[in-house]
């Protein structure tokens, strides 16, 4: 199944799962929020909820042994054949790709000391290494 | 607001009309406790999983608590199943005070959840999980005392007492 996120820009993120593409906004800190809600999860094999806020429109993607989505202004949900482990796997990679753009996510570059982008790169870096490490053991 | 009831040590829990059956298979007591505790330490959405034996439930909660269940498992075939899901309108912060002094009543019960297939259950194992519930208890509590305070205004500061009630000062 495909999964991919878009490149982080202007605070908009697309999240595409087979067919469906949903965005969300740099209303929430996603890059952390979402690496730390992956490291729990695999640390404490529990499911993996995930969260995409566009302002009025927000999103929760459930992932266990399937994957759904539930939306607030719907009554019906999504589901996707692809378990816990392997959203993880193809969500990480993904991450990886536009680690600058997480970095200034929701923040201006200039608004940031060189320091303040350091500890937010070693930040995304470690939680990445974090979920790596735990997938591979 | 929805009414959410755990009925005995966790074995029948109840939001609004939705019942379920928490089975032995998983160690619900930390597992639950574990994801309140991540949720507020991160002011992320909770997470909480329900195994009922032959089927599952999981509860999502953030702005509204969602209700998520594969019942429909036992009716069809295993290739063709719907999930279902309910919308409640209790927000997570209200969801967590609702639950966590009524799962707080039945920790003697929560530290002998007899989730362990060797059986190897000693009286010491249960005090040691019985102390670690009571620690993740009261750190549980003051998350959600400081979650409660940050979305109130200022100088409207809350306590709560160890009915885990608001106390306003």
């Amino acid at each position: 199944m495909q999964i991919e996120l878009s490149e982080p820009k202007n605070g908009w993120i697309e999240f595409q799962i087979g067919d469906f593409i949903v965005g969300g906004s740099d209303l929430e800190d996603l890059p952390i929020n979402w690496l730390k809600s992956i490291r729990f999860s695999l640390q404490n094999r529990l499911p993996l909820c995930l969260k995409l806020n566009s302002g009025s429109f927000q999103f929760w993607i459930l992932s266990d042994e399937t994957t759904i989505i539930v939306e607030n202004r719907k009554t019906e949900h999504r589901i996707f054949n692809i378990g816990k482990k392997n959203l993880i796997q193809k969500l990480i990679p993904e991450m990886k790709k536009y680690l600058d753009g997480w970095i200034f996510w929701n923040f201006n570059s200039e608004d940031l000391t060189p320091e303040q982008i350091e500890d937010r790169s070693n930040r995304l870096r470690d939680l990445i290494q974090d979920c790596e490490d735990i997938l591979e053991r | 607001m929805v009414k959410v009831k755990i009925e005995g040590c966790g074995s029948r829990w109840y939001i609004g009309d939705f019942i379920a059956k928490a089975g032995y298979d998983s160690d619900l007591p930390f597992e639950w406790l574990e994801s309140i505790r991540f949720s507020l330490k991160n002011f992320l959405p909770l997470c909480l999983y329900i195994d009922e034996y032959s089927t599952n439930v999981w509860i999502l909660s953030d702005e509204d608590t969602f209700v998520i269940d594969d019942r429909d498992w036992l009716k069809h075939s295993q290739h063709d199943f719907e999930y279902h899901h309910r919308v409640f309108k209790i927000e997570r912060l209200d969801f967590i005070h609702t639950i966590l002094p009524q799962l707080e009543e039945f920790i003697p019960h929560l530290a002998r959840w007899d989730y362990d297939p060797d059986r190897t259950f000693t009286p010491q194992k249960a005090k040691s999980r019985e102390e670690e519930l009571h620690k993740l208890f009261e750190e549980c509590r003051k998350l959600l005392e400081e979650s409660l305070n940050r979305r109130r205004v200022p100088g409207d500061e809350i306590k709560l007492d160890e009915h885990w009630k608001i106390c306003k000062f």
